[in-house]
């Protein structure tokens, strides 16, 4: 009798723990939301998005920015400033979140 | 690219860590909706049912935007990279996808592409299959483009392959160690560069250039994964 009470607690133990209720994230929590699926794969912020931009003169930048180098192109509709973003930035960071022409804008890829 | 301003408020966002439908998926500290990234629609939270307006924005080189724009400003780099424990987990540009997802793997992620769109339709020619050839031809949603290779400059020129509502059609004709580009309907031969005959019955005509973008395959598939690729 004992015996077999035991196997059942391994047994129930094992499907709770493959289950996660022991508090252990297991695999990757999905979520059907319309037609897609959306998955966590991260924490909120594990890649951090660059607030409050700095932006250098092209003379300056040309040390460092190669002439083969991707960059995300904008211009000010109110000013005519063009402004670039290496898309290495946006490989770090993923989103900017910076101003254009008044207006807050969010710079992603 | 996104203006992040709804009703009149202003959001901050960032990185959500989760994906919709395989792309980045954004939030707002201060609502905390989740915002698609590829969209710019809100997919869960306060402000679901509202949308993030679209900015247009150029994807190309440095030294491109730079000639179009000579005084323009560019984001600071910053010193050492910042180290993130995810750093190679998600940025191997040869295996571009977000978040380790798998790129589209047609290419190389880092091979050089020619690439031409419209609204409908999108074409990448490989640099190395426009070294090899020196000039492609395909239709773009319907329309004629000839990709021509300016060996000396290691340059692309992309051309509507349309004179005077005649069609015509290029390709290459190797005479001793030169290629010359040719159309077949008259034999002129013609600058990659400029797109201009240079020699023939339509000597000094000019074809029309159509934009493209000389980019890595990784980027170019990352925005338009339904683009069709010429193989050799």
């Amino acid at each position: 009798m004992l015996k077999k009470f035991s196997i059942l607690v391994c047994v129930l133990g094992f499907a709770f723990s493959a289950a996660g209720v022991d508090g252990q994230q297991r695999q990757r929590v999905e979520e059907k939301i319309g037609d897609g699926t959306m998955v966590t794969v991260l924490a909120p912020d594990a890649i951090p998005a660059l607030n409050q931009p700095v932006f250098v003169r092209r003379q300056e930048a040309d040390k460092w920015m190669a002439d083969g180098e991707l960059v995300l192109g904008l211009l000010d509709p109110v000013t005519g400033q063009a402004k670039a973003y290496s898309l290495w930035h946006l490989e770090h960071h993923e989103i900017v979140n910076d101003r254009l022409g008044g207006h807050p804008i969010a710079v992603t890829w | 690219m996104y203006t992040r301003e709804v009703n009149g408020k202003q959001l901050e966002l960032g990185v959500s860590g989760k994906l919709y439908k395989d792309a980045l998926v954004m939030f707002d500290r201060e609502t905390g909706t989740l915002w698609t990234q590829v969209d710019g629609k809100a997919l869960r939270g306060p402000l679901l049912g509202s949308s993030l307006t679209e900015v247009p924005a150029m994807q190309t080189t440095w030294k491109a935007w730079t000639k179009l724009h000579p005084d323009t400003l560019v984001l600071r780099k910053p010193g050492p990279t910042r180290g993130s424990g995810y750093d190679g987990y998600f940025r191997d540009p040869s295996k571009r996808g977000l978040f380790g997802t798998r790129g589209d793997e047609r290419l190389g992620g880092k091979d050089k592409i020619v690439g031409v769109h419209d609204a409908s339709d999108a074409v990448a020619v490989p640099q190395a299959v426009l070294e090899k050839k020196s000039v492609v031809q395909f239709l773009l949603a319907g329309k004629p483009v000839a990709v021509m290779f300016a060996r000396e400059a290691d340059t692309p020129g992309v051309y509507r392959a349309v004179l005077e509502g005649k069609a015509l059609s290029f390709h290459a004709r190797k005479l001793g160690s030169e290629t010359r580009i040719e159309d077949i309907e008259t034999g002129s031969a013609w600058s990659p560069l400029e797109g201009k005959a240079i020699s023939g019955p339509l000597a000094g005509k000019r074809l029309e250039r159509v934009p493209y973008m000389h980019s890595f395959w990784y980027a170019w598939s990352a925005y338009r994964p339904a683009t069709r690729v010429i193989s050799e």
